[in-house]
């Protein structure tokens, strides 16, 4: 018995190692390897199939044998290490600008500027994103996907409460509703960011904004200071709606992001401040569920800024400076600016390009996911958007903006202090070369 | 006679030698090898992409003022606190109790490993579901009359200890396994006439059971300390080091990939891998003396 | 007496069957959610299924590949397994009965060895491996695999043979057997329980391993499948009950393997007691 067992071990082993020894493949100058950070099964699927027919085009009017090869699960952990090696792909996916600064600085990115001059880039897409394409005077990316931060609601209890989402707009109708809620023993804004520390920036994202969209970016570029009485003030502001139980019951940093869903799905807050990716756990729940959630845009905090939206970019694809076939790398990404393949990435609940996009294409979808999008595409044609922390903040200065945050809202340290550090590490940050790409708002 | 028995030692020797050199070679090659690149990389400013500026020690001087990285120490010394003394205990005192027992001895340890096989997302998410305020065990214990139970489980004043709670919850059934293991080695003889003298359990424990299992018991204690200074599943799943559970490891993991300050994470884990080392030579030094 | 001894025997009892459900509720809460909807997982995260039937788990096992995966799971972590075992135990042995110089270094080696994290190797050996062709290959994984596996195992191999007494070894030298003769005529058989953990800890910790399967390995057709839940984590948030149900898939062949190897390492028990 044992000697069997033994020997079967050694038998697996041994071809084991054959086998997989055959394992690795070839690669020929022909596959162009697309790589994403996407890793659900649908969101792979939907962008196989729109790189295969880009491809297949590109060959069909160029007599080429190109082969995609799309690898989904490529995050930045695995990029940058990819990116260290000679294994490189040819188009990939970044997070952020930031992170493309990084990629361009260190040459690791090929010059788009003649592909995007030929297909058009700059028409096509908004006008904040195509000032994020480039790099050093350079094209070097197509920012593709964005996302706004909004306010979800329960309409249930806005009635409940005879309070109408379209009136309010001013902080001081925005903290009526806030109290009345927990006056009524609900939660009045649900956030939890225990298990999602980024949560915290969503809300501080949308504050900052509207302290000041020409603060927020004069701050970055070094031109203003965090420690601003206006930064402040916002703080304090925050701080209040933590104190008074406005925010998540005061619990925002000990609820987990799964808790804050279950928590306004359950009819027990009025508000949750979550961004356009929210569809992903609103459309699987039941329908009675889905049809009491309602959007809007969070409302001004002070008289300098009207509501508006901060942005991000979902991800920058960029062609490899390495890869052996840059015309058909930059032809794929053209092709990502097509108005029909919105259709598939809105059908899946992806995120869509950075353009203006035919109302039609958002009929079909879930009645508050069609409202959703409506909206952002109102703020955006309406020219207002504001930075979101991620997108366009100093690396280190981002975290220890959301990081730090927790320490105020616990009251280890004061605010001064917390917007000292800021100061200090935007400063640092600024110093070892980090370019700040901040498109204008005017 | 004897010098064919150092000609035996000298040809015993070398087969140990050709049988020990390869397997240390083979993880040499892998693991420490390229692990001497992060001893460089600690050294500069490298972002984690492209070129390193050589910087001396300014990451190390930095490490040594970052209020973070203090903080994060000495979760790392509670986190080690914690899982020197439950776990360990736990595991042997069931283990014990479990080799004595002889109805339902298989099923319970194959219930009591079962939790070491799931993966830290999967028992991260759960747990997170049993400390939410709004549904989970706080609901339970309020209807139960258990109030005092009842806290906000993940604040930062108790995240730690939580996260460490559901580790360990993880963790002690594989300690059982590897214990009840070197249990079998014990010849139930001594059990036996220990019970002819009258001995109670706590003295077979304390004269039988425990100097049987001292190398295993040390080297337990040994793989707990150097696996608590780079524990990083749990804590990540279920806070990502946030206010009151950063430890070494999720520093080093938003320094790598969040702050673009991958020379500053190396820093990080060439210092985990020296602490890691003083451990060792402390435990081995104390283990010493007190063999001696 | 017997009352008293009654009594006691039904409270350890007791107390045993107390933890044994404090070690499985939790599991018990996953498996329900493999039964339920992500709607209602995302709306209650506990809760006790409406219907027990297996849509998750077929719709899970045909989008994850978990039939390919499997296979890729065992090659690797079987392969992983039969060599480290064979490593510790023959290193094991050495480190305890032989007079080598660097036996004490090769010990030290290993205790720190324990301590490298991932992070520190991770860059490097990924580039050396990709200059090697073993980037995508699971005989690179399993090269990895065996390498991690090492520290632990071999000094976890030495603690035992430690306590396996030195007279057996010496009188079959003494009888004319061989170094490696002795290991496999009274070591090993003399081992069987720690052969059976060790397996069990390599089994557990290659099936489970994430970060370097996810890193090494990128076609769909060679990933593990551990590996293969992040098909249903979205960039924001998740298919819960994929999620959950993934995870139970995965852990199930884990569970078989142990439930198997809990036999042999019983009969190991009665028939391993030494002298």
């Amino acid at each position: 018995m044992k000697k069997v067992l033994i020997l079967t071990l050694v038998f697996v082993a041994a071809s084991g190692f054959v086998f997989a020894a055959g394992g690795g493949e070839d690669e020929s100058g022909s596959v162009i390897e697309v790589a994403s950070s996407s890793t659900a099964e649908g969101n792979i699927a939907v962008q196989r199939q729109i790189f295969g027919q880009l491809i297949d085009e590109y060959n069909a009017a160029n007599g080429t044998a190109y082969e995609v090869k799309f690898v989904g699960n490529q995050g930045m952990d695995i990029i940058n290490t990819r990116m260290s090696s000679n294994d490189k792909p040819d188009v990939f996916l970044l997070d952020s600008p930031a992170d493309v600064h990084q990629y361009a600085s260190d040459g690791l990115l090929l010059d788009l500027s003649a592909y995007a001059e030929a297909d058009g880039w700059k028409d096509v897409l908004f006008n904040w994103a195509y000032d994020l394409s480039k790099s050093d005077g350079k094209v070097v990316t197509l920012p593709y996907g964005y996302e706004g931060m909004v306010l979800w609601y329960n309409k249930n209890i806005m009635k409940e409460l005879n309070l109408v989402p379209e009136e309010i707009d001013t902080l001081a109708e925005y903290e009526d509703a806030l109290r009345k809620a927990q006056d009524a023993g609900y939660i009045p804004c649900m956030l939890g960011s225990q298990d999602w520390p980024w949560a915290q920036e969503w809300y501080l994202s949308i504050l900052y904004s509207y302290t000041g969209r020409d603060l927020v970016k004069a701050a970055v570029e070094g031109k203003a200071s965090w420690t601003d009485p206006a930064f402040r003030k916002t703080v304090e502001l925050y701080k209040s709606w933590h104190d008074k139980g406005y925010l998540a019951d005061g619990k925002s940093y000990v609820l987990t992001s799964d808790d804050a869903i279950n928590a306004f799905s359950n009819d027990k807050a009025l508000f949750k401040l979550e961004g356009t990716w929210a569809p992903y756990w609103i459309v699987p729940l039941d329908q009675a569920d889905q049809d009491k959630i309602g959007v809007m845009l969070h409302p001004a905090i002070n008289d300098v800024e009207k509501p508006h939206m901060p942005l991000a970019v979902g991800g920058m694809w960029v062609v490899s400076a390495d890869t052996e076939n840059p015309d058909v790398s930059a032809y794929l990404l053209s092709g990502l600016l097509r108005q029909e393949s919105q259709d598939d990435y809105l059908q899946q609940g992806m995120d869509i390009a950075p353009m203006a996009i035919e109302a039609s294409r958002f009929e079909g979808l879930a009645p508050v996911v069609e409202n959703m999008w409506s909206i952002v595409n109102g703020a955006l044609a309406n020219g207002s958007f504001g930075y979101t922390t991620w997108a366009f903040y100093p690396p280190e200065t981002r975290v220890y903006l959301y990081e730090g945050i927790v320490n105020v809202l616990e009251e280890n340290i004061s605010i001064d202090e917390y917007l000292k550090e800021m100061q200090r590490l935007n400063e640092k940050e600024l110093a070892g070369g980090f370019l700040p790409v901040l498109p204008s708002a005017h | 006679m004897r010098q064919e028995f150092s000609e035996r030692v000298r040809k015993e020797n070398r087969i140990a030698f050709f049988s020990v050199i390869p397997v240390f070679l083979f993880h040499f090659l892998i693991v420490v090898l390229p692990s001497f690149n992060t001893v460089y990389g600690s050294l500069t400013n490298w972002n984690g992409l492209g070129t390193k500026d050589f910087i001396g020690f300014g990451n190390y001087r930095e490490l040594m003022t970052d209020p973070n990285f203090l903080n994060a120490i000495g979760n790392n010394l509670r986190w080690m606190a914690m899982f020197l003394v439950f776990p360990i205990l736990f595991g042997l005192l069931v283990g014990y109790v479990l080799s004595r027992v002889e109805k339902g001895r298989v099923a319970l340890r194959a219930m009591y490993f079962l939790p070491y096989v799931i993966s830290a997302a999967i028992a991260g998410k759960i747990f997170a579901a049993f400390f939410n305020p709004y549904f989970g065990i706080n609901v339970a214990f309020e209807s139960l009359g258990l109030d005092f139970l009842a806290k906000d489980w993940l604040a930062p004043a108790h995240a730690l200890v939580s996260v460490a709670m559901v580790d360990m919850w993880h963790w002690w059934g594989f300690l059982l396994v590897i214990f009840m293991s070197a249990l079998q080695q014990i010849d139930p003889m001594l059990y036996e006439s220990a019970e002819v003298e009258g001995a109670n359990d706590i003295q077979k424990i304390w004269f039988i059971t425990l100097p049987s299992i001292k190398q295993t018991l040390l080297f337990i204690i040994l793989v707990t300390m150097v696996w608590s200074i780079g524990t990083f599943d749990y804590v990540w799943v279920m806070t990502k080091g946030g206010p009151g559970s950063e430890i070494l490891s999720t520093m080093l993991y938003k320094n790598a990939l969040f702050k673009y300050r991958a020379g500053y994470a190396c820093s990080l884990s060439v210092f985990q891998t020296l602490l890691a080392f003083l451990l060792f030579a402390v435990f081995g030094a104390v283990r010493k003396r007190m063999e001696d | 007496m017997t009352y008293k001894k009654t009594i006691g025997r039904y409270t350890t009892f007791g107390i045993l069957s107390l933890i044994a459900l404090i070690q499985t509720a939790p599991l018990i809460a996953a498996v329900f959610n493999t039964f339920r909807s992500d709607g209602s997982i995302k709306k209650f995260p506990i809760g006790f299924p409406s219907q027990f039937n297996f849509a998750n788990y077929a719709k899970a096992w045909v989008v994850g590949g978990y039939a390919r995966a499997f296979g890729n799971s065992i090659l690797v972590s079987f392969s992983a397994t039969a060599v480290v075992l064979l490593a510790s135990l023959i290193a094991g042995y050495f480190l305890v009965r032989s007079q080598l110089r660097i036996r004490n270094f090769i010990l030290g080696y290993f205790g720190v060895a324990l301590s490298i994290p991932v992070f520190s190797y991770l860059v490097p050996l990924y580039y050396s491996f990709s200059e090697l062709n073993l980037v995508n290959s699971l005989f690179g994984i399993i090269l990895i695999y065996i390498a991690i596996n090492l520290p632990f195992n071999v000094l976890l191999a030495r603690t035992f043979i430690f306590g396996i007494p030195k007279e057996l070894s010496e009188a079959a030298i003494i009888d004319g057997c061989t170094t490696y003769q002795t290991i496999r005529k009274i070591i090993f058989p003399l081992s069987k329980p720690i052969v059976t953990t060790i397996a069990l800890i390599v089994f557990v910790a290659t099936w489970n391993e994430f970060t370097l399967a996810n890193t090494f390995l990128q076609s769909p057709e060679l990933k593990t499948a551990s590996t293969k839940y992040v098909l249903f984590v979205g960039e924001r948030g998740s298919d819960l009950s994929m999620i959950y149900t993934a995870g139970v898939i995965t852990m199930l062949p884990i569970v078989a393997a142990f439930l198997a190897l809990q036999n042999y390492f019983i009969d190991g028990m009665t028939s391993g007691s030494i002298k």
